[in-house]
C-alpha cells in the first residue's frame, strides 16, 4: 500500500478512536455542536491523498460514512457502536488494496491512447517524413497495453523513448513525471549496458577508436586511440545497431534536481547518427567481451575484458567531453586572445518578456549589450569572434535575428517564412500538392560591426531548433566559417506540448517555411536536413582524441584559433560513411 | 412551509444588498470583458473565443453571488430572531428550515448562471458570437453548472444553520473564490489547493472549474500569434459524474443541515 494511503487509514482508524472517547464527553456536556465532530472523518479521507479517490479505498470511505453516522444520534452507545463499526470496515481496505492488482494503477495505456491521438492530429511533419500512423499505433499500442498490465515505468520510459526515436526529430521528445523518474532512469541505464572500461568513437576515416579508457586497460596495451576492430567478433557499428538502447530517443534526469543527466537522440540528419554509431557498441556484452584491436605495431590483438560496472557513468562523460563547450553562461563573453573573443550562446531566449514577443525592438536591450561589448573589445584591439553553438537547445528565431543582425552584412536578410493557418479547419493550410502555404517572411537588419572580422560558428549535434536556424543564415555569410566535428541537429520546427496523466509529449506543432513552402531544416524521409551543408567538419582523428581526452583541451576551439590564426586541419565536408 | 418558500422569494426580489451585489459583479464582469481585448490584441475577439479565456475567471469569482443570497435570506433571518419568533408561533423546525433551504437553492444557481452569461450575450451583441465553440456547447456547459451551483448552495446553506452567522458563509464564499481562482491561474501549487481541487466534490470547486474549461489545442505562427482549436464536447462520464455527485451532495448537505438544525437549541 502507499505510505499516503496508510497514512490516512491510519488518521481515520485513531478518528474512530477518538469518537468512541467523545461520545461519553458529548453525553456529560450536552451541545448540538459536538455533531460536528462527526463529520471531520470523511473529510480526513477524501483529502488525504496525493492522486484522488481509489476504489480499494472503498471499505475506508465506506467506513468513515459510517463512524460519521454518529452526527444523526445523541446516544453515547450507539455512537460507539458506530464508531466501532467504521474502524473495522476501514481496515477492510488493507487486504482489498493488497489483493487488488489494479491498486493505484498507472493508467499507461490511457497516456499512450491520449499522446498518440494529439500528436497525429497535429504533428506537422507527418508527410515530409512519411510517417505510417496507422502502423506506429499497430506496433506501440499493445507494449503499451502491456506496460499497463505489469504497471513496469521503466519500460514505459524506454518504449516511449523508441516511439520518440522513430520521428528523427530533435523535437520529439517525452518526459515521464517525477514519480516514474527514478525507475524510468534504472532502466535507461540499463539499456545503456555494462562498462568494459572504455567508449568506442567512430573517427573520420570510418575506423573505430578507444576514448575514454580505463587506466586498468594499459596492461592490454589499450589506450585512447587504440583501433578497434572487432567488438566480441563483429564490427562496433553493427554492434552499436542491436544495443538495447538505439534509436532512442529520450533522456535520463536526476532524480534529485530533475537536471537532464544524458541525452540520447535518434538524430534527424543521419551524417550525426553515424557520427555517434561506436558510442553505444562500448556498453553490449555480457560479464566480459572480446575485444580486437590494433596494437602499436599495427598489429592485430585480442584481449578479455571484464565487466566493471555500468555504462552510463563513462558514456556520459564521453558524450560530454566531445560535446563540450566553452564554460560561460549564456550570452557572455570570453576573451581568447588579443585579436580575438568568444561569445557564448547556449540557448535562443534573452528575457520572459521578449521570448513571448516578435516585435522588432524585443531585443533591442541584447542588441545593444552585444553592441557594446564588440565596441569595447574592438578597441582593445580584437578583430575575430568565435560564436560557441555547442549543445545551444534553442529558442526564440527572434532572437536569432538580434544576434545575428550585429554581425550580418549591412541590409536586409531573410531568415524563415511562417506559415498560413487555416482557420476553418484549425490546422496549417496546404496547397493542392500538399505543400505549406507560406503566410510572410521574418527578416532582420544586418549591422556589421565587426567590420571585415571574421567569424566562426562552433556546432555539434546538439545544437538544435533555433541554433539550427542560427547556423542556417549564418552558413550563408561570406565572413563566417562554421566548424564541428559533426552537423547541428536538423530540427526546427515550433514546438507544442501534450500533457496526459504521467508524462508529457512534445512534438513538432507550429510550421517554418522555406520562401516556397518547403519544410525550413528538417530532415526528411531521405534523414538529410537542410541546415549545415556549410559546416566544416574537423576531423575526428587520433589527434582530436588525444587532445580531448588525453589533454583535456577544447580541440574544436583550438582548431577555431588555428583557423583564425592561418592554418587549419579542417575538411569541408567530408563523406562519412 | 409553502408561506414561509412564498416570503423567501418575495424577500430575494426586495433585498437591496443581493440586488446591488448582482449589479456590481454584471458590472466588473462586462468591464472587464470589454476592456480586455483577449490573446489578439487590439482585435476584439468573438465572444464565442473570448470566452473560454474569460469564463474561468468570471465563474470563479461569481461562487461569491449564491452566498450572499444565502446570507442575506437565511442568515438575516436567525440574526434578527425571525426563525426564534417562527417556530415560538408553532412553524415546524423541518418548515422554517426547507422553506428557506429551497427558495434559496432555485433561486441562488439561477442568478449566478444568470450573471456569468449575460456579459457575455452583451459582448456578443457587439463583438459578434464567431464559430470557435458551437453556441450548443456553451449552452450544454451553463446547463450543468447549475448541478455543482445547487450543490455549493446546499453546502452554504448547511454552514449557516450551524453557524447561524452571515460572516461565516461570506468568509467561506471567499475561501472558495480564492481556491478557485487559484486553481484557474495555475498558481495552486499549495499543497491545501491542491488538495481541495482533487477533492472538492463536497463543495463543486473541481466541477465547476472543468467546467468552464475548455480543451483546446494552441498552435502559434513565427509572429507569436496563437490559433486556438477548441474541443467542447465533454465526456459522458464527466456529465453523469457531474449530476450525480452535485445531486448526492446537494441531498447530504441539506440532510446534515436539516438534522442538525432539527436538534439544536436555538436560544
Amino acid at each position: 500500500m502507499q505510505r499516503i494511503d496508510l497514512i490516512a487509514l491510519a488518521v481515520c482508524v485513531l478518528g474512530c478512536g477518538v469518537l468512541w472517547k467523545l461520545a461519553d464527553l458529548a453525553d456529560r456536556i450536552k451541545s448540538t455542536k459536538w455533531k460536528l465532530c462527526w463529520l471531520v472523518l470523511p473529510v480526513c479521507a477524501f483529502a488525504i491523498t496525493r492522486y484522488g479517490p481509489e476504489l480499494s479505498l472503498l471499505p475506508l470511505y465506506l467506513g468513515t460514512v459510517i463512524a460519521a453516522s454518529g452526527f444523526f444520534t445523541e446516544q453515547s452507545g450507539s455512537r460507539k457502536k458506530r464508531a466501532l463499526s467504521g474502524a473495522a470496515c476501514m481496515l477492510l481496505s488493507i487486504p482489498v488494496c493488497l489483493l487488488n492488482p489494479r491498486y493505484r494503477a498507472k493508467d499507461y495505456l490511457g497516456d499512450f491512447d491520449k499522446l498518440f491521438a494529439a500528436m497525429r492530429e497535429h504533428y506537422v511533419l507527418t508527410e515530409h517524413k512519411g510517417i505510417d500512423w496507422d502502423a506506429m499505433y499497430a506496433k506501440y499500442r499493445p507494449q503499451f497495453a502491456e506496460i499497463d498490465r505489469t504497471q513496469d515505468a521503466g519500460r514505459n520510459a524506454l518504449v516511449w523513448g523508441a516511439f520518440c526515436g522513430e520521428f528523427h526529430d530533435g523535437h520529439v521528445g517525452y518526459s515521464c513525471f517525477k514519480d516514474d523518474n527514478d525507475a524510468a532512469s534504472a532502466a535507461v541505464r540499463e539499456a545503456l549496458g555494462n562498462d568494459y572500461g572504455l567508449s568506442l568513437m567512430r573517427c573520420t576515416d570510418g575506423s573505430f577508436a578507444a576514448v575514454n579508457t580505463d587506466a586498468s586497460l594499459a596492461a592490454f596495451g589499450i589506450r585512447n586511440g587504440t583501433v578497434i576492430t572487432k567488438w566480441d567478433g563483429k564490427t562496433p557499428d553493427a554492434v552499436s545497431r542491436s544495443a538495447a538502447a538505439y534509436g532512442l530517443s529520450t533522456f535520463i534526469a536526476d532524480t534529485e534536481t530533475g537536471d537532464v543527466l544524458l541525452m540520447l537522440d535518434s538524430y534527424p540528419d543521419i551524417d550525426n547518427e553515424i557520427f555517434w554509431s561506436g558510442v553505444l557498441a562500448a556498453g553490449v556484452g555480457g560479464d566480459s567481451v572480446t575485444v580486437t584491436y590494433l596494437d602499436e605495431t599495427g598489429t592485430e590483438q585480442t584481449a578479455v575484458l571484464p565487466k566493471i560496472g555500468a555504462y552510463f557513468d563513462r558514456l556520459r562523460s564521453t558524450v560530454d567531453t566531445v560535446n563540450q563547450g566553452v564554460n560561460a553562461g549564456n550570452l557572455q563573453w570570453k576573451k581568447l586572445n588579443d585579436t580575438t573573443a568568444c561569445l557564448r550562446i547556449k540557448g535562443m531566449s534573452y528575457d520572459s518578456q521578449s521570448y513571448e514577443s516578435a516585435e522588432d525592438d524585443a531585443y533591442d536591450e541584447m542588441k545593444d549589450e552585444i553592441r557594446e561589448t564588440i565596441l569595447r573589445y574592438q578597441a582593445e584591439g580584437v578583430r575575430d569572434v568565435v560564436i560557441d553553438l555547442r549543445s545551444n537547445q534553442g529558442g526564440s528565431p527572434h532572437m536569432v535575428d538580434g544576434v545575428v543582425s550585429m554581425f550580418a552584412p549591412k541590409g536586409e536578410h531573410y531568415n524563415m517564412s511562417t506559415g498560413l493557418w487555416d482557420a476553418e479547419h484549425h490546422c496549417w493550410a496546404t496547397d493542392t500538392s500538399g505543400r505549406y502555404i507560406p503566410n510572410g517572411d521574418i527578416t532582420f537588419q544586418g549591422e556589421q560591426l565587426l567590420g571585415d572580422g571574421r567569424i566562426i560558428v562552433l556546432v555539434n549535434s546538439e545544437t538544435v531548433s533555433a541554433g539550427d536556424d542560427m547556423v542556417k543564415i549564418m552558413e550563408g555569410m561570406e565572413n563566417v566559417r562554421i566548424i564541428g566535428f559533426m552537423q547541428p541537429n536538423g530540427s526546427c520546427q515550433a514546438v507544442n506540448f501534450q500533457t496526459a496523466d504521467w508524462g508529457t509529449l512534445s512534438f513538432s506543432s507550429c510550421v517554418s517555411l522555406e520562401k516556397d513552402g518547403s519544410i525550413f531544416i528538417d530532415s526528411g524521409i531521405d534523414r538529410q536536413s537542410t541546415d549545415g551543408d556549410g559546416v566544416e567538419i574537423v576531423p575526428f582523428d587520433e589527434a582530436a582524441i588525444r587532445s580531448l581526452f588525453d589533454e583535456h583541451k577544447d580541440y574544436l576551439m583550438e582548431q577555431a584559433l588555428q583557423m583564425l590564426a592561418g592554418s587549419t586541419g579542417a575538411v569541408s565536408n567530408p563523406v562519412l560513411d | 412551509m409553502l408561506d414561509i418558500m412564498r416570503f423567501q422569494f418575495r424577500q430575494l426580489f426586495r433585498a437591496r444588498m443581493v440586488h446591488l451585489t448582482n449589479i456590481l459583479m454584471l458590472t466588473v464582469f462586462l468591464v472587464m470583458l470589454f476592456l480586455d481585448s483577449g490573446n489578439h490584441g487590439d482585435v476584439r475577439e468573438m465572444m464565442t473565443s473570448y470566452l473560454p479565456q474569460t469564463l474561468p475567471f468570471i465563474t470563479g469569482i461569481s461562487v461569491f453571488a449564491p452566498a450572499i443570497m444565502i446570507a442575506m435570506v437565511c442568515g438575516a433571518d436567525f440574526e434578527d430572531k425571525t426563525i426564534n419568533h417562527e417556530l415560538t408561533g408553532g412553524r415546524s423546525r423541518t418548515a422554517s428550515f426547507f422553506g428557506r433551504a429551497v427558495p434559496v437553492m432555485i433561486a441562488a444557481p439561477l442568478t449566478t448562471v444568470f450573471i456569468t452569461a449575460l456579459p457575455y450575450v452583451i459582448y456578443a451583441a457587439a463583438a459578434g458570437t464567431g464559430d470557435a465553440i458551437p453556441v450548443s456547447a456553451i449552452a450544454e456547459r451553463y446547463l450543468l453548472m447549475l448541478f455543482p451551483l445547487l450543490r455549493l448552495s446546499a453546502f452554504f446553506v448547511f454552514l449557516i444553520f450551524v453557524t447561524k452567522k452571515q460572516l461565516a458563509v461570506i468568509v467561506s464564499s471567499l475561501l472558495v473564490t480564492s481556491v478557485t481562482l487559484g486553481i484557474i491561474d495555475g498558481s495552486g501549487r499549495a499543497v491545501l489547493i491542491q488538495v481541495i481541487n482533487r477533492h472538492a466534490g463536497m463543495l463543486s470547486i473541481s466541477d465547476l472549474t472543468r467546467l468552464t474549461r475548455f480543451d483546446n489545442w494552441r498552435a502559434y505562427d513565427l509572429t507569436m500569434h496563437s490559433f486556438y482549436t477548441y474541443y467542447p464536447q465533454l465526456p459522458v462520464s464527466q456529465i453523469v459524474l457531474t449530476v450525480i455527485c452535485s445531486l448526492g451532495m446537494a441531498a447530504v448537505w441539506l440532510l446534515l443541515g436539516w438534522h442538525f438544525f432539527h436538534v439544536d437549541d436555538m436560544n
